[in-house]
């Protein structure tokens, strides 16, 4: 079971305006009091998962331990938390999956980190194509 | 899951130049909510939507390179 999604190319239709190009897919955030649509970046180079706080006050999350998270941007704080996500398969199949995240204050982009993500799924980033494919592993 | 990849193809497809940089909110395939706090877009497109699921989405910036 796998899904393709291209990047997005600019903020308008037919022209190259510098967007920047990254692999963002939808998802399902499910919190204790909500759940709600997303467009999440795929991060390989993040550990964990990154929620914004307001975000997770959305969704109801556990405020965990305090924390500091070194970023190349610099020190910022969170709180340790976990989330469920669900991601849209072929056959409009939805895999949900619990995964650690980081609730992060001063942070507005929801991004999916290795922990718990890139074990569920074998994930491929073509640049060429501008797209990534996520193929969901099957727990043994 | 078709409200899902409704919302999705409108993410990707729709002119969003009038949002770079605000989270929108979109319901059934169009821009419902927008702002810089994501709590009151939330709030505004569960109104609009009468409480039923939407997409919320940072609207990335042009020239703006991204390093997490």
């Amino acid at each position: 079971m796998s899904k393709a999604y291209k990047y997005r190319k600019s903020l308008s239709p037919d022209k190259d305006d510098s967007t920047p190009l990254a692999p963002r897919i939808p998802v399902i955030l499910i919190g204790k009091e909500e759940a709600m649509e997303n467009i999440a970046l795929i991060d390989s180079g993040a550990t964990d998962t990154s929620i914004p706080k307001l975000i997770a006050e959305i969704l109801g999350l556990r405020f965990g331990k305090k924390i500091q998270i070194r970023t190349p941007g610099g020190e910022i704080s969170g709180y340790g938390s976990e989330v469920t996500v669900g991601v849209l398969m072929e056959h409009d199949r939805l895999v949900k999956i619990k995964v650690p995240c980081h609730i992060l204050e001063d942070f507005d982009e929801i991004v999916l980190g290795r922990a718990g993500f890139f074990n569920a799924f074998e994930i491929t980033f073509c640049e060429a194509k501008r797209e990534v494919r996520l193929k969901h592993l099957q727990a043994k | 899951m078709r409200n899902v990849i409704k919302d999705y193809n409108a993410y990707m497809n729709l002119d969003l130049s009038a949002f770079e940089g605000l989270w929108i909110a979109i319901f059934n395939g169009q821009v419902v909510a927008s702002g810089a706090n994501p709590k009151k877009v939330y709030g505004e497109a569960m109104g609009a939507s009468k409480n039923k699921m939407v997409m919320l989405a940072k609207v990335p910036e042009r020239g703006v390179v991204e390093i997490l």
